[in-house]
């Protein structure tokens, strides 16, 4: 019984050293890039700069940067333009392309207006409401423009590296808080993820004390142990691509609304609206383009009350001005992406498109806030 | 101190250590002040409490194994339930009581009462309640060495949420000649690598889809995503719980003590008492023992008879003891509704049994555990709604045939929901023809292996002391 017992936990040994060398082997060739996983080589991300300074940001990681730039520049307006991965995305990319924010950058130059386009992967109207609501804690705006993707009301809840934006501003808290549904997604997230930034340095016990020091610790001793995030993030995208093979899910098959994360998403538009108003700033929803030389992956009755409530909103609040590009993009200057399942075969893109797509929104855009 | 979290795995290691390289006449004293320290991680002051009470109930129960006259013994014992009761109740239930004066009419500054529950309040109140009952039953003899008493108290696997043990079941073992058994030590990280997988693979990556699933909007609800949100917590709190006490077994294996199961695949059931019999075991047998017989024995409902009368005694005997254990687990009407549901499903239970016999056959057999299960997991509805109103408005859905034709939930809750289900089943077929868990060690040499390679990945990658354990606030 006792060898069997030492056998057994050897065993347990070789299993480990094994999966370690796997998990060594597997993560040192593999790219880890959470945000634009649904993307692919052809399909190319592009945060772009002037002047080597960033002009398209993300979320917490990174925003610095943009109000850092905005600050130093000489321009007499500021504006902010909020999307999700179809701003930062451009199919069939070839060097030197740019995409639309940088080309409504320069665009918006002429008068005299600062760009900060803050856009990532399937980023939702709850999170464009914090991002919005901490970019005006910070500076002044003129405008601020919003791409409104139907597929993005189906997601719910603030991500972390977003939800830092409130964690890390009072301000933007209380701003948040003085409306009903923003009251709603704070105590909602932190009721989900017990984020520790609220509790007070006094309040956490010892364990919440040394827990961050060992976890450091092994960080600096083992490579697995730093790079755990991404394993439990590859796992989650072969979890997908299962999911996706067995049940053929593809970017054509049809996505139904759900209501509650509709209702939250909706309601985070209202309350981007009224902070906008309240703030003077001109606030442009746009219904973002879509590939429509094929059928979209919506039930039409449930696109098309999406864009009605979105118009009607916007009809009650002066400073708002709704507009649907959704057809600006001929069927030509979109492209295909890699499968999201085990599948080799290629998929339709309905989101991004290549570059002259890129360039028709911004064009369009320009026209909107010049007029 | 959290068991899916590395402070914790580095303080078994470190206790392990020292606690095998101590000669065992030092063994005891080392893991009750390492105990002492593991309840100290979360909270400093309360450690006072847990002292405190634990030298009462000791003094107690020396006082009623000596006390001459049985009106002594009996008055000793009261002090010790009312000290344990009393503590649980100023900590537990006096906000609850408060505030439901306050609805009736009276004006008490409630937030006054609003104490941090201490952990494991629940839990160790009822084993010391047990001890010194024990002791007035002249079932167990007095430990006269505190040392022992304390450890059995405050002894660190099972001290925030069980299983509620016995004095029968520890000290013994406590007090006996403890040896090193590699055999224990395999089994012991076994059980602690499989309870954290569980825990922080599993029950940790569904709790965003219960936490979300229960703050929709009820008006946004379909039948079917009430009955998948009852099924989805219920396999939460069954991985969630049964992770604690996993670990806690695989931990108290590793100092050679044996702790008993405190579940035994409570879904595969055909009837809501075999249940009980196999979820939380521990507390179904404490509130069987001190609180359902006592209850029954007192009352006059004669278990064996078919009178009216006695029906309705056992069956009132069963409603209160139900309640209490509802109760039990939080302060608030929902609990208490969920304790109720469940002995009005052991009431129907012993009403149809009378007619169909449940284990009859595998049709009847299926029928039994179908409808069993699916009552089971919508009882759960109480135990996670926010309050009493919710749970209605819950299920007042199902009663409405309308709402059985849409959706309201994300496709991937209703997908996880059947998996993990499947996954269950698996389980426990694996389990009954012995292919997991099994002493044959042919396979423990090949599940070890199983285990390396594929469960410790996934524990690194996901352990994080974010979610505590769902018994935790109990």
């Amino acid at each position: 019984m006792k060898n069997t017992a030492k056998i057994s936990l050897f065993f347990l040994l070789i299993g480990i050293i094994c999966s370690s060398t796997i998990l060594k082997f597997v993560l040192s060739n593999l790219d880890t890039n959470p945000e634009e996983d649904l993307l692919n080589p052809g399909t190319f991300t592009l945060f772009e700069k002037v002047d080597d300074r960033l002009i398209h940001c993300k979320d917490s990681r990174d925003i610095k940067e943009c109000l850092d730039r905005n600050s130093d520049s000489k321009m007499k307006f500021s504006s902010l333009w909020l999307g999700n991965s179809q701003i930062h995305a451009i199919n069939q990319y070839k060097k030197g392309q740019a995409g639309s924010p940088s080309i409504l950058f320069n665009l918006l130059k002429r008068d005299s207006i600062d760009l900060i386009t803050m856009s990532f992967g399937n980023a939702n109207i709850q999170e464009h409401a914090v991002q919005f609501a901490y970019i005006i804690e910070q500076i002044k705006l003129k405008h601020v423009v919003i791409g409104l993707v139907f597929d993005d009301t189906r997601e719910d809840g603030i991500r972390e590296d977003v939800f830092k934006l409130i964690l890390n501003s009072p301000e933007t808290r209380k701003q948040i808080e003085s409306f009903p549904i923003g009251q709603e997604l704070i105590n909602k997230e932190i009721s989900s993820n017990q984020h520790e930034n609220f509790e007070n340095e006094n309040d956490k016990n010892l364990q919440k004390k040394i827990e961050p020091i060992l976890d450091d610790a092994l960080k600096s001793i083992s490579y697995v142990w730093e790079l755990r995030n991404e394993i439990a993030y590859h796992y989650f995208v072969g979890l997908r691509s299962i999911r996706n093979y067995i049940f053929n899910i593809t970017p054509s098959t049809v996505r139904k609304i759900i209501p509650e994360s509709y209702k939250r998403n909706i309601e985070s538009l209202e309350m981007m609206m009224q902070l906008a108003s309240k703030n003077n700033i001109k606030m442009i929803p746009y219904i973002a383009p879509i590939r429509s030389d094929i059928k979209i992956p919506y039930i039409e009755n449930e696109y098309s009350r999406f864009k009605n409530d979105v118009k009607e909103m916007s009809k009650r609040y002066d400073n708002v001005q709704f507009e649907n590009l959704e057809n600006i993009i001929d069927g030509d200057f979109w492209g295909l992406k890699n499968s999201t399942t085990l599948s080799e075969d290629l998929e339709l893109d309905f989101m991004h498109f290549t570059a002259k797509g890129h360039e028709i929104l911004a064009d369009s855009l320009y026209k909107i806030l010049h007029n | 101190m959290l068991f899916n979290s590395l402070t914790y795995l580095f303080f078994l290691i470190t206790v392990f250590f020292i606690y095998w390289s101590l000669s065992r006449n030092y063994r005891i004293y080392f893991l009750t002040i390492s105990s002492f320290i593991f309840y100290g991680f979360w909270n400093q002051t309360y450690l006072i409490l847990i002292v405190s009470i634990s030298i009462i109930d000791y003094l107690l129960a020396l006082k009623i194994d000596s006390a001459k006259s049985k009106l002594y013994k009996k008055l000793y014992l009261i002090i010790s339930i009312t000290a344990n009761v009393g503590l649980l109740v100023f900590f537990k239930y006096l906000y609850f009581f408060i505030t439901n004066l306050n609805i009736l009419g009276f004006d008490i500054d409630a937030q006054k009462f609003n104490f941090i529950l201490p952990l494991g309040i629940s839990f160790f109140t009822f084993e010391a309640i047990s001890y010194n009952v024990d002791i007035y039953r002249k079932h167990f003899k007095p430990e006269k060495n505190y040392i022992y008493y304390f450890c059995f108290i405050a002894f660190f696997p099972k001290l925030i949420a069980g299983p509620i043990l016995r004095a029968k079941d520890l000290i013994p073992q406590l007090t006996s000649k403890i040896k090193f058994n590699w055999n224990d030590i395999q089994i012991g990280i076994q059980r602690i690598i499989i309870g954290l997988f569980l825990k922080v693979v599993i029950a940790d990556n569904i709790s965003s889809y219960v936490n979300d699933g229960f703050l929709i909007d009820n008006s946004l609800l379909s039948a079917i995503d009430v009955i998948t949100l009852g099924f989805i917590f219920g396999i939460q709190i069954y991985l969630d719980f049964s992770a604690y006490s996993t670990i806690a077994i695989g931990s108290a294996r590793l100092f050679g003590v044996k702790i008993p199961e405190n579940f035994n695949f409570p879904y595969q059931v055909t009837n809501p008492r075999d249940f009980w019999k196999r979820w939380h075991i521990s507390l179904s047998d404490w509130i069987k023992d001190y609180l359902y017989v006592p209850l029954m024995k007192n009352y006059g409902g004669n278990k064996n008879s078919k009178k009216l009368l006695d029906t309705l005694k056992r069956n009132s005997s069963l409603i209160i003891t139900w309640a209490i254990m509802g109760f039990w687990h939080g302060a608030n009407w929902t609990f208490i509704l969920w304790g109720l549901m469940h002995s009005f499903l052991i009431i129907m239970f012993r009403f149809f049994n009378n007619f169909w016999d449940f284990n009859k056959g595998i049709l009847n057999k299926s029928i039994a555990h179908i409808i069993t299960l699916s009552f089971v997991m919508l009882t759960w509805i109480p135990f996670r709604a926010l309050n009493l109103s919710d749970v209605i408005s819950k299920y007042e859905i199902l009663l409405d045939p309308s709402n059985y034709t849409f959706l309201g939930m994300r496709e991937n809750v209703y997908l996880v929901t059947f998996l993990l289900m499947i996954g269950i089943y698996l389980m426990n077929f694996l389990n009954k023809y012995h292919l997991a868990y099994s002493k044959n060690s042919k396979y423990n040499f090949l599940i070890n292996f199983l285990i390396g390679i594929i469960l410790i990945p996934l524990i690194i990658a996901f352990l994080r002391p974010i979610n505590q354990f769902i018994y935790f606030q109990f």
